[in-house]
């Protein structure tokens, strides 16, 4: 069940200067909220700016015209490369975020949880770069969070991998309502996990559609949904889907 | 979140190294070797005396106290100075490092000091603070802390900024952050500066000694000098060396090693 919005996004415009400090403008309003027990995917070709808008929600980019509200509560992030610190194993790598004042973390539970159960000594230079990010998104559970932000979160793992962590992404969500919000270029794997897709596209980049995602279980219209996808933006083509 | 080791709880010794160490006895036996020949041909021990003289020299220094004596103040002034001049250039230059304003405010103060003579801070320092230890150990303080004032200022510019997003979204407490995230980048620059600060340390304060102070090994060296006692310059200047590069040997390089033995498995 859906409460009142969690967060709420209204960039007007969000312009980097090139190597010549010639501005580019890339973000061109992308306005939209989202509540608790929500799966948002951003969904758009790979270097359009659906990072920078995570990063602008996450508060990294703070030079751009418009506002991002969030709700106070807790956040857990995962970004497109693993960030584990190399001089720490991975069981300190998860304890690292851990809230103030909040009971351990299950270090073997989350492991488990991504797939991933006897690595928690290692160090990162041991893992392979999925493994890497697995680990980084067991991390982004350490928080317990409000808000779950993953970027690009299966980007270089197999299909098969990434559906079952997609599946788990989804049962914690039923357990514990949070506001997932994650980019990704694949249209099918967006298909999967989220109850909400928004459509990212044009140069500068805006928002070109909003639509919601049928029941999972409604199998004729999600397929039906991902071809009309596919009809409308040429660019999720080649997507391996 | 404990210190950890990766190996058996130790470090893996770095590949060669047992060959490394025959290699510097060698080197250090050769020393011994090229200056007993040089002492030979020179054949005047007033000028140049042999390992044995300057050995037996120590021996006696060391017997009648004179010796470990000297060297205890001498230590103790660069412990001091050492001290002063690690916390003094490193707060300051990790805060340069990380905020461009006191960066702005420190710079110029930075290369004045590090282009002022030694010599001159020195006689400064003793004509406006007194011919005493306090004068002795911040005179050196002060020549010493710019170079590590600016070696950990580009610790502090070197430090990954993916780290420190990560410690901004995760809303990761402060003492946390900097133990486990900023500390580890800049043990390297910390290592380098103590290694380099330790040996110019202790040149300073023999400076500092000589010009100023009544005991110490600068001190005795003065004094050895306008005796022309080229034995007893050699005894405590080279037993004095030995001390220091023990300290170094034995506690900084293995400090440096097992701080960065993470990265040998990266």
């Amino acid at each position: 069940m859906l409460g009142a919005a969690m967060l709420k996004v209204q960039i007007r415009s969000k312009t980097f200067r090139g190597p010549r400090g010639l501005p580019r403008q890339i973000l061109r309003d992308v306005t939209f909220s989202a509540s608790k027990g929500e799966i948002v995917a951003l969904l758009g070709p790979s270097g359009i700016g659906k990072s920078t808008i995570l990063r602008i929600v996450l508060g990294l980019e703070r030079d751009f015209e418009g506002s991002v509200s969030l709700a106070t509560g807790r956040i857990g992030v995962m970004f497109q490369e693993p960030r584990l610190l190399p001089w720490m194993p991975v069981e300190d790598n998860l304890r690292l975020v851990q809230p103030e004042g909040a009971p351990p973390p299950d270090i073997a539970g989350l492991l488990d949880e991504v797939l991933l159960p006897s690595v928690r000594a290692l160090l990162p230079s041991a893992l392979s770069l999925g493994m890497a990010r697995r680990v980084a998104l067991a991390r982004a559970f350490v928080t317990d969070p409000d808000m779950l932000v993953l970027d690009e979160p299966f980007a270089s793992l197999d299909p098969n991998l990434a559906a079952a962590l997609g599946g788990r992404i989804v049962d914690r969500v039923r357990r514990r309502p949070m506001l997932v919000l994650l980019s990704t270029h694949d249209a099918a794997q967006a298909l999967a996990m989220a109850s909400r897709l928004l459509v990212i596209a044009n140069e500068p980049a805006t928002l070109v559609a909003d639509i919601p995602v049928p029941q999972r279980d409604d199998a004729v219209a999600i397929r039906r949904l991902h071809h009309d996808l596919l009809a409308r933006f040429s660019f999720l083509g080649n997507s391996g889907c | 979140m404990a210190d950890r080791d990766f190996q058996d709880g130790r470090p893996a010794p770095a590949p060669g190294l047992l060959a490394g160490q025959a290699g510097r006895a060698v080197s250090v036996f050769g020393l011994v070797v090229v200056w007993w020949a040089a002492a030979y041909i020179a054949a005047s021990p007033q000028l140049l005396p042999g390992p044995i003289p300057v050995v037996a020299f120590a021996w006696n220094g060391l017997c009648d106290g004179t010796l470990p004596w000297n060297i205890a103040i001498t230590l103790a002034r660069v412990v001091a100075a050492f001290t002063v001049a690690m916390v003094a250039g490193g707060v300051l230059g990790y805060m340069a490092g990380r905020s461009p304003r006191v960066d702005a405010l420190l710079d110029p103060w930075a290369v004045v000091a590090l282009n002022l003579p030694v010599l001159v801070v020195v006689v400064l320092v003793y004509i406006w603070v007194g011919l005493n230890d306090t004068a002795a150990v911040l005179a050196v303080a002060i020549a010493k802390a710019p170079t590590v004032f600016v070696t950990i200022r580009e610790g502090a510019r070197a430090m990954d900024r993916d780290f420190e997003e990560l410690g901004t979204v995760f809303r990761i407490p402060r003492g946390r952050r900097l133990r486990h995230i900023e500390w580890p980048q800049l043990v390297p620059f910390i290592a380098a500066a103590a290694r380099s600060g330790l040996s110019i340390t202790w040149k300073i304060v023999l400076v500092v000694e000589l010009l100023g102070r009544p005991n110490g090994i600068g001190f005795i060296l003065n004094l050895y000098f306008q005796n022309f006692d080229v034995a007893g310059i050699l005894a405590y200047g080279l037993t004095f060396a030995a001390i220091m590069l023990v300290i170094e040997t034995a506690f900084l390089q293995p400090w440096e090693r097992r701080v960065n033995a993470w990265r040998r498995h990266a």
